[in-house]
Formats: C-alpha cells, sequence, structure tokens
C-alpha cells in the first residue's frame, strides 16, 4: 500500500510546535524580538541563555509560523507580534501555566479512560494555592476576551446589574465594569478561590462597583436581584445534575425578562463539532468527575426546568457558543428549589 | 493506540457502547476519545456506528502489515519531557534525562520494542529503494531492537546481517531475533561502535538513529571505524533526523533537538553538510541525502 499516513503524522509533528510554543512564552522571547530582529546570539544574550540551547526552539518556531528569519535573524510574524508581546492589548503569553497544567492532564487520556476516574482531577477544594493561583490567572485572558466577545455579540448597556458566575479571576466582571460606568457586577465563587478573585478585584480600578461573594451556586441560593448573568466556561465544569441546579439557582436571582449568557464549550447534538468543544470533552475527562462539553440539547433542557425562554445558540470566533436565555416574566417566577436558601456569606462554599 | 482502539474496530463499526463493552472500560469517557478522533480524522462515524478510516485501518491496527501504533511508548516519554523545555534552556541542563545505562532492563526492552515496527519499516523501505543484490555482510550498527536487520533479510534471503550494540541491549536484540524466527541469518556482536574496531569487514552498514544520540566526537569517531570495516565499492546507509545546513528545517529533524535539549547531555540531529564532512574523512563518496515523507532523511554513500 502507498498511502502515507499524513493525518498521524500531522498530529505527531504538532506536538514540538505546541511544546515550543509553551516554552517560548515561559521564557518571554517574543517580547525583546518586537523592538528589532536578532540573531540567536544577541536574543541568548537579552534573555539570559545559552544560543545553542535557545536555537532548536527558535527553529521549532518558525516552523509553527510565530517567527520568520531572514538573513541569520529572527523577527516575530505579525500573529506573535499582536499576541505574544508583553504589554500588547491582546497579549496571551500568561495562559502557559494553564496550558502546561492542561496538557499534562490530557497525557492521561487513556489512564483515565481505562479506570473511568479523573487522572487528574481539578477540584478546587484540593488544590495547593500556588497551582489555584496560577490556575486562576490563567484563565484571565479568557475571561476577558469572553467579556468583549459578549460585548460584540449583546447590546449590555441598559444593564445595571449584573451577576458573574464562578468568574474566579475576575476578569469578564471587571472587563465590563470598565466598559460600562453605570454597571455593578457581583461576582460569585466558590470560597476557596473567592480570596483569590478579591485580590484582582482590588488591583482594578473598578474596585468599588464589582462585589464577590463566596458561594456555591449549585447549591446555594444567593440574595440579590440582577439585569444580566453570565456563566462563562462554569457549567461546562459541573456533573450535569449541578449544571441543572446552578442554572435554577440563577434564576432565582435573575429580574423577570431577565437574561443568561451561557458562554463556553457547547457541543452540537451529534456530538462531533464543533471541533473545541470535541476537544474540550476529552480533556474534561481527565479532570472532572461529571464535568463535560454538553449538548445544546442538554442546555435546552436544563433552561427550560428553569423557566427560560427565547434559547438560542450561536458560534463564537473562538469556537466557544453562547447561549442565551430570557427568564421568563411572571409566572417564569415560580422556580422553586428543593435547595435550602441561604444569604451569601464567605464560608458556604465547598 | 495506547488503549488499542482501532483494532475491535476493523471487523465492523462499532457504537460507543459496544466498543465500551469490548474493551471493559466506561462509555461516557471513551464516547468523548471517539469523538475527538472523528474530529481528528482518523476515525468516521454513521448513524452512530464508528470505523476506522483508510489510514488507521493500515497504520492503526495490530494485525495490519503497516502497524506504527506501537509508537504510542515513545510519545508517551517524549511529550511529557517537552513541557519542562524552558527549564531545561533556562538552566543549560536536560531536565527529564534518561539514563540508559541505569534504567532498569524492563524499561529497555519497552523502549527497544516500542522502535521495532519502525525499525521494519525502514528495513523494509530500503530493501525497496536501494540495491543490495551484490552485498553479502550487513552491520545494523545501534540497531537494538533488531528490526532493520530482520526486515531487511527478510526482503533479500541472500543477506547475513550482524547488530552490533552495547551489552546492555544485545540479549534483548537476541531475545527479538529468535521470536522472529531469524536467528539463521542475523546474528549479534557485542561492541561500543565509537570506542573500538571492527574485527569483521563488511559489504555495507545501516546505522538507524544511531548517529544522532551520540556526541559530534563520538559521531565523527564512529563514521571513521565504519570507513575501516566497509571493503571497498561498499556502502554505507545513514537513517534519521538529518538538518538542512540552515538547521531551521525538516520540523521532525529540530524537534528532536528540542527533545534531547531536555532528555541527554549530548546527541543532536546533526547537518547534512556536518555529516558529508564525516562521511569523507573516512572515505567514503558519493554521498546522497533523501528526505522521506515522515520527516527522517536517508544518507546514502560509497566506500571508495
Amino acid at each position: 500500500m502507498d498511502m502515507e499516513p499524513t493525518t498521524i503524522q500531522q498530529l505527531s509533528a504538532s506536538v514540538p510546535q505546541a511544546l515550543a510554543l509553551l516554552a517560548a512564552m515561559e521564557l518571554d522571547v517574543f517580547t525583546p524580538l518586537s523592538d528589532a530582529p536578532l540573531t540567536t546570539e544577541e536574543l541568548a544574550q537579552r534573555i539570559g541563555l545559552k544560543a545553542t540551547k535557545l536555537q532548536p526552539l527558535l527553529a521549532v518556531l518558525v516552523s509553527a509560523g510565530l517567527l520568520r528569519t531572514d538573513d541569520g535573524r529572527f523577527a516575530n510574524t505579525p500573529e506573535a507580534d499582536q499576541f505574544l508581546v508583553r504589554g500588547r492589548a491582546a497579549y496571551m503569553g500568561g495562559v502557559y501555566e494553564l496550558w502546561a497544567d492542561l496538557w499534562r492532564a490530557e497525557l492521561q487520556t487513556a489512564q483515565s479512560i481505562r479506570l473511568d476516574m479523573p487522572q487528574a482531577q481539578h477540584h478546587f477544594a484540593t488544590m495547593s494555592p500556588d497551582e489555584l493561583r496560577a490556575f486562576v490567572r490563567g484563565s484571565l485572558s479568557g475571561a476577558v476576551s469572553a467579556a468583549r466577545l459578549l460585548t460584540n455579540a449583546r447590546d449590555l448597556s441598559a444593564c445595571h446589574s449584573l451577576l458573574d458566575v464562578g468568574g474566579g479571576s475576575g476578569g469578564l466582571a471587571l472587563t465590563l465594569a470598565e466598559k460600562f460606568p453605570h454597571l455593578r457586577a457581583t461576582i460569585v465563587e466558590l470560597a476557596v478561590v473567592a480570596h483569590i478573585t478579591h485580590e484582582f478585584v482590588g488591583e482594578s480600578s473598578c474596585t468599588e462597583r464589582v462585589s464577590v461573594i463566596a458561594a456555591d451556586m449549585t447549591r446555594d441560593v444567593i440574595v440579590g436581584q440582577f439585569d444580566v448573568a453570565v456563566c462563562n466556561r462554569f457549567i461546562q465544569v459541573l456533573a450535569p445534575a449541578d449544571a441543572q441546579s446552578a442554572i435554577e439557582n440563577i434564576a432565582h436571582v435573575l429580574k423577570p425578562e431577565g437574561a443568561l449568557y451561557i458562554i463556553g464549550h457547547v457541543l452540537d447534538d451529534s456530538g462531533l463539532a464543533p471541533t473545541a468543544a470535541v476537544n474540550y470533552g476529552l480533556l474534561a475527562i481527565n479532570l472532572y468527575d461529571g464535568g463535560q462539553a454538553f449538548t445544546e440539547a442538554q442546555h435546552r433542557a436544563w433552561l427550560s426546568a428553569a423557566g427560560f425562554s427565547d434559547v438560542t445558540r450561536e458560534l463564537l470566533p473562538n469556537g466557544y457558543s453562547l447561549m442565551s436565555a430570557r427568564k421568563r416574566g411572571e409566572r417564569g417566577s415560580r422556580a422553586h428549589s428543593s435547595n435550602s436558601t441561604v444569604p451569601a456569606r464567605n464560608d458556604s462554599a465547598t | 493506540m495506547q488503549l488499542d482502539i482501532f483494532t475491535p474496530l476493523e471487523e465492523v463499526p462499532l457504537t460507543a457502547e459496544q466498543l465500551a463493552h469490548k474493551l471493559g472500560v466506561g462509555v461516557v469517557r471513551l464516547r468523548s476519545l471517539l469523538c475527538a478522533l472523528v474530529a481528528a480524522e482518523l476515525l468516521t462515524v454513521e448513524a452512530e456506528r464508528f470505523a476506522n478510516t483508510s489510514e488507521s485501518s493500515y497504520y492503526l491496527v495490530r494485525s495490519s502489515p503497516g502497524y506504527m501504533g506501537s509508537i504510542h511508548g515513545s510519545y508517551a516519554t517524549t511529550w511529557p519531557t517537552g513541557l519542562k523545555t524552558a527549564d531545561s534552556v533556562r538552566t543549560d541542563s536536560p531536565q527529564a534525562k534518561y539514563d540508559y545505562a541505569t534504567a532498569p532492563a524492563e524499561f529497555l526492552e519497552k523502549q527497544l520494542r516500542g522502535l521495532l515496527a519502525g525499525a521494519m519499516a525502514t528495513g523494509r523501505t530500503l530493501a525497496k529503494h536501494y540495491d543490495f543484490s551484490a552485498y553479502r555482510m550487513v552491520v545494523d550498527v545501534g540497531g537494538g531492537s533488531g528490526g532493520l536487520a530482520i526486515a531487511l533479510t527478510e526482503a533479500h534471503p541472500h543477506l547475513r546481517a550482524t547488530v552490533a550494540d552495547l551489552p546492555s541491549v544485545i540479549s534483548i536484540t537476541q531475545r527479538v531475533i529468535a521470536e522472529a524466527g531469524a536467528a539463521e541469518r542475523v546474528q549479534t556482536l557485542c561492541m561500543d561502535v565509537p570506542r573500538e574496531a571492527f574485527r569483521d569487514s563488511f559489504d555495507a552498514a545501516v546505522l538507524r538513529f544511531f548517529i544522532q544520540v551520540l556526541s559530534p566526537e563520538d559521531a565523527r569517531q564512529s563514521i571513521m571505524n565504519l570507513g575501516r570495516a566497509i571493503n571497498a565499492g561498499g556502502a554505507i546507509y545513514i537513517i534519521g533526523r538529518i538538518l538542512d545546513d540552515s538547521r531551521l528545517s525538516p520540523l521532525t529533524a529540530v524537534a528532536l533537538n528540542l527533545h534531547f535539549l531536555n532528555a541527554f547531555d549530548s546527541g543532536q540531529s546533526y547537518t547534512e553538510g556536518e555529516y558529508r564532512e564525516w562521511l569523507s574523512a573516512a572515505g567514503f563518496e558519493n554521498i546522497q541525502r533523501v528526505v522521506q515523507p515522515d520527516g527522517n532523511s536517508i544518507i546514502s554513500a560509497r566506500k571508495r
């Protein structure tokens, strides 16, 4: 047979490129190259590394299309310059810690399937403070870009109160608060994360309009009435039953006609698209007992049961989906749950 | 590959439940994997039944002559190692060092058996593209798994091969050769090629993934030693990751250098220019390099 294993080779060849990108973000090789193209030796000297060790890294980055080389000097490609140079508005180089963590987890896939248990379980309650901080920091740029995608897709100018459910890094609530000066935002996070969220909010310019409450949205009913609730990459980390109760508990604190926006990985009902959601589904089996990329139909069933209507789903440019739903007025406020209603308090999360 | 999901799908397409039952695993997690493999174009799905693509059928099913699924062992060691690249560069020392000298014998055996299928494929490629009809004695230098020598002598029954490798490896090589029923035509030789002279002479030498694990001095010395051991008019074939002189391509060769940063003190993908220099100095001429579709190169040269 003369067929070549093209797909297999492409997949395995992309791994060293991805790992080189990770190392380059960590070593921050792109920032010094933003001023002027440099030789391997010049760059090595700027970062304080050995040129012989840096050379293979640069060569793989050229093959990956993130650097170009001319006359023995290396330069950023436009994409690298926009997204990987420290200080740029769209800088995303800080995500490397999160990627390293998730890729390490994904290498456990066969074993997670064999034992039918997540082999790299991400449970906030059992992570060390350093791991937790790295994880939360790693999710920051994703939260900021989710805020941008949401404001591009929806008009939030009439929203005065917003609930950011599971918004650990604060990135989404803070970005929206900066954009809309009249907006008050509340971030709900588990107690173990909430103190980190507090710190991040404290460093921002909108501290007085963004508050943090520690609660477990799958179990606790918090006090308040909001125009809009946002779940950014939140439903997908929960087991199905918890996803259902979280959505019910959000319904409790939304005003009639209030909007819920779910941003994250949502699968087509076929389970086979979009690719980003399919890939997330594979990652999730290593991380969570029940967290998954759930299908659109599953989301619709939960939303409808919790008193939402006008449910829509659209695909965002980054492969995530945006699901929108409106809380039914009048009768919609019937939402009643078996959970005990507790005021938000700082030690209520598990 | 690790779960060997492609082999049971070869006979008939299966639902996720049926395959989970065959493999003895839970269906929820398996389904996520199957969907990801559809997205990666290694499976297809129709009416909820998953099937192999023609590529996975040929290369990833155990009974297929093209089976390369055993490479998962190598991926499973090199990919996690790659996560340490920044540290290895920063500290200027390999942060995930492999030490074959102290590695347990079973680890070594697993590694070598992981290389077997690829080595056999190289043996078949050489037999197909190069003329071995005039040769009788071939030495497979650093041929650990024995696969290259086994496949080459299978394709050319008139050939006799000798696999030369280190003492820690050679007993494993002997076992593999015996299992393949090739002991009549493939023998072994225990030696440290960069440091010892060959006592016998050969018509041809094959070196797969060997020079690239040596330091530049040992690489040069090994090729010098082979220059003395190969008969006039004989040939040398070097198979592995070989860099263009720009040091920027092919990707597989560059990526090997990145991996070696993490794993070894010495060894690297050398450039074509370096190989030409070593080969010329050892008395070889008519040096030619061909880059294979898998990114490996074959350098062939003739002994003056």
